[in-house]
């Protein structure tokens, strides 16, 4: 079966998700699709998928124009895909998570059956769990396998991978990669999303490369190489998507020193050191308990033994109010749900964290609230109508501006971000590592959190490593490399 | 194979048996032994099974409020469908033989079609279904008010035997409860639309994306707990004789309570309706005991709304979020 977008264009709240793309994917063929976060590949392969209605523009399935009104009518047509945000039923079992979908009937579904069906699909993948299991109870990597289990029952005529290889290593990926070339051999269309180049050159026969929702090229995969790839996704010589590294001296004054520290679930042995003025990255996949870590040094989660000190002094179990008081500011992973205000202004957004500072005889003074944003806005420079703009109207890079505006005033000994350049275009990413490092210059030190490699090799001067809830190596700055970060994030050696 | 550690709690087969149904069998225990400490005939067959009689409207209403609350929703209608449903079959009937069992048929239609029309509002209209079946709740009871102020109609002696009849001792009404909650625990566990229920309400974004139909899902709940509701209605006719525009009120609220009491979710993807029966046993028991002491119907909601709290209050110390 032979997939093709034609001209599909998207418009979310913010931001151009795709401007007139259009692609094919051939029977028999393994297609890649690459580009930075933030490209619209996910945004693509929904539309193919049926999940999100494009604004103009249509996919054709063998010739015929099809937009698929809902994910049912694609999975009946044959496309099954496995979405990078895990889709599961965290309190269903494995087999049912398997299993469950399509046409639910009144027939009665074994249980036995499924179960026996689910362990033996797992083992061919080389990857056996109890079916019975809740999936709440399974690690990303299980629930990837799942995923790929899933995916890989249906009889499918066009397979989409969105990086079913970004939690798991070794055998595993050896594994799927062969499923897929059998796959294809008996003329399934694959097409395969992921960040590891490696993978892409070792499997694909053409490369789809997208930019800012828009398509740059499709060539076949001898004719690249990853050097010209990278360039094609980044849409300018590698050298200059960072900023230069800073000059930065070995500071010895112990900010922040967190030892030992516990809060279960997610975050079993969590220890660093964060020296002044310093940018340390944290590394790890997807679900190490990096953010939750983050989380359990701000006061924003119970820790149940182990201790934070800032300044020496101790300050384990704060409540997020004590720390932002102490000079402790935290951007969170998830602006929408957990950072901005989304009904109110740029003003109010940037000031909520340090009211007092806008208070006059505890009423809150709007005109300097107004002055104050007017003046942020310059520094950061958020493109806004004004302070009192709605944020909502803000794209997604203008918003992170707003929110590393509003913790910047809080933090004046510690600033953690996590995953501050997610979902922003690139020269949106460019100004934020130039905001932080305007901060660390300043004498800030700053956590930052994020699971792109190369920001973390280029942006932090030494990088932790979590895996598994447990910090399992830091690697000074002459030791970090994309593959000693891999190595300590999937306990490889 | 991997070795697995073999849960009693962390296996999909204890997901309608779980703790909740232990607790809340020893609560039953106790109660009853309280029971009989209050009054010695408390234990005896009569008792009992005249407790079970009359726990049978609250059944049926907790059945389809146990769908639509597993399903991440909630179906605040349902006190007012009961109202509707025993004012229109007492007044159609109007105490006519042959029209009894049209008249059924059509009452349990009439509900299950308000139930379909607040699954659609809430599927394509994607509003929260607090506020559709609230609205619903809203329109019904001015219909049945500006048709009827107070009791009316009248249904032919024989079909009180619904209510009150027994079967080799066993209430007609009680056994019926049983049948439909068995019937509807095999329906959640064993059938693949059953379990798409707990997709549903586990996360709806995901049962989506794999082809659940979830409008439909959403549209067969309302519909099945309007179902439920109509269900109710007869067995209160069957039971009182009348039609009664306000007998429906106090079940908006206590056909959640023991749904909350049995331990399924109040945001979504766990539970099930045999929790729900052992809430139903239990608070129908607490009432009759109540009752046995002279305790006021006032005393009683304070309680029921005390037993509420330490429901949820002891499910979420267990971490069952």
């Amino acid at each position: 079966m032979n997939v093709d977008v034609v001209a599909v264009s998207k418009q979310f709240p913010g931001t151009l998700a795709l401007d007139s793309v259009s692609m094919s994917i051939r029977a028999g063929e393994i297609h890649a699709l690459i580009g930075e976060n933030g490209a619209g590949k996910s945004t693509l392969i929904k539309v193919i998928g049926g999940a999100i209605t494009p604004d103009s523009g249509h996919v054709s399935i063998d010739g015929v124009h099809q937009n698929f009104a809902t994910p049912r009518h694609a999975l009946k047509a044959g496309i099954h895909i496995i979405h990078q945000e895990l889709m599961m039923f965290p309190q269903l079992s494995v087999a049912e998570n398997i299993f469950l979908g399509n046409e639910p009937q009144l027939k009665i579904a074994r249980r036995k059956q499924w179960e026996e069906k689910a362990l033996s699909l797992l083992e061919s993948l080389g990857h056996p769990v109890n079916p019975r299991t809740l999936v709440e109870n399974l690690s990303v990597a299980d629930q990837q396998m799942i995923e790929i289990a899933r995916a890989l029952s249906q009889e499918a005529q066009v397979l989409i991978l969105d990086e079913p290889t970004s939690v798991i290593a070794g055998d595993e990926v050896e594994m799927l990669l062969n499923r897929c070339r059998e796959l294809r051999d008996s003329n399934v269309a694959i097409l395969y999303i992921s960040h590891r180049l490696e993978e892409i050159f070792e499997i694909s026969d053409k490369i789809t490369v997208l930019k800012d929702g828009k398509h740059v090229v499709t060539r076949p995969t001898r004719e690249l190489n990853q050097y010209s790839l990278t360039e094609l996704m980044v849409g300018r010589p590698v050298k200059d998507r960072f900023p230069p590294k800073r000059e930065f001296g070995e500071p010895d004054r112990v900010i922040l020193e967190v030892r030992n520290l516990v809060s279960p679930p997610h975050v079993l042995d969590g220890n660093f050191e964060l020296k002044e003025g310093e940018i340390l990255g944290l590394g790890g996949l997807v679900g190490a308990g990096r953010s939750e870590l983050a989380e359990a040094v701000f006061g924003a989660r119970k820790v149940k033994s182990g201790t934070v000190k800032l300044y020496g002094n101790e300050v384990t179990g704060s409540l997020p109010i004590e720390m932002i008081k102490r000079g402790v500011g935290f951007v969170s992973e998830d602006r929408q749900t957990t950072g901005l205000l989304k009904l109110l202004d740029i003003a109010s957004n940037i000031s909520v964290a340090t009211l007092e500072q806008f208070c006059k005889r505890n009423l809150i003074d709007r005109h300097k609230e107004r002055t104050v944003a007017r003046e942020e806005i310059e520094r950061f420079s958020i493109a806004a109508p004004g302070p009192e703009a709605p944020v909502a109207t803000l794209s997604g890079g203008n918003q992170q501006k707003t929110l590393l505006s509003r913790w910047s005033r809080v933090a004046k000994l510690v600033l953690i971000l996590d995953e501050p350049t997610r979902g922003v275009d690139v020269g949106a990413k460019t100004e934020i590592y130039r905001i932080i490092y305007s901060l660390a210059n300043a004498g800030v030190s700053i956590l930052l959190i994020s699971s792109e490699m190369t920001e973390l090799i280029a942006i932090a001067d030494r990088v932790a490593v979590m895996r598994e809830g447990r910090i399992t190596g830091l690697l000074e700055r002459d030791q970090v490399s994309e593959n000693s970060i891999l190595r300590l994030a999937m306990g490889t050696g | 194979m991997k070795a697995v550690v073999v849960n009693f709690q962390r296996l999909g087969r204890a997901r309608q048996w779980n703790i909740s149904t232990i607790v809340l069998t020893v609560m039953i225990a106790l109660t009853i032994l309280i029971g009989t400490l209050v009054n010695s005939h408390f234990a005896s067959w009569g008792n009992l099974s005249n407790i079970l009689e009359q726990a049978a409207g609250l059944g049926f209403a907790s059945i389809g409020q146990t769908l639509t609350i597993l399903t991440g929703g909630i179906d605040l209608s349902i006190g007012m469908i009961i109202s509707a449903s025993t004012v229109f079959l007492a007044a159609t009937v109007d105490g006519r033989d042959s029209l009894v069992w049209p008249m059924v048929i059509a009452t349990l239609a009439m509900g299950t079609s308000i139930g379909i029309i607040n699954g659609v509002v809430i599927s394509r209209l994607k509003v929260h279904p607090l506020i559709v079946t609230l609205g619903m709740a809203a329109i019904l009871e001015g219909c049945i008010l500006l048709f009827t102020l107070k009791p009316t109609g009248s249904i032919p002696f024989w079909f009180e035997e619904f209510a009150w009849g027994r079967l080799n001792g066993i209430p007609i009404a009680a056994l019926s409860m049983f049948v439909a909650f068995i019937g509807v625990a095999l329906f959640l566990s064993r059938t693949g639309l059953g379990r798409s229920l707990y997709a549903y309400g586990d996360n709806i974004e995901a049962a989506r994306l794999r082809g659940i139909p979830v409008n439909r899902v959403c549209v067969f709940v309302y519909a099945t707990s309007g179902f439920f509701a109509a269900l109710a209605g007869v067995y209160f006719v069957s039971r009182t004789g009348i039609g009664d525009p306000r007998i429906g009120v106090p079940f908006t609220l206590t056909s959640i309570t023991p749904v909350i009491v049995g331990g399924t979710l109040l945001s979504g993807g766990k539970g099930g309706v045999i929790g729900t029966l052992f809430g139903v046993l239990l608070l129908s028991l607490i009432g009759n005991v109540l009752n046995h002491m002279n305790v006021s119907t006032s005393i009683q909601w304070v309680i029921q709304g005390l037993i509420i709290l330490a429901a949820v209050s002891f499910y979420l110390r267990r971490g069952d979020k």
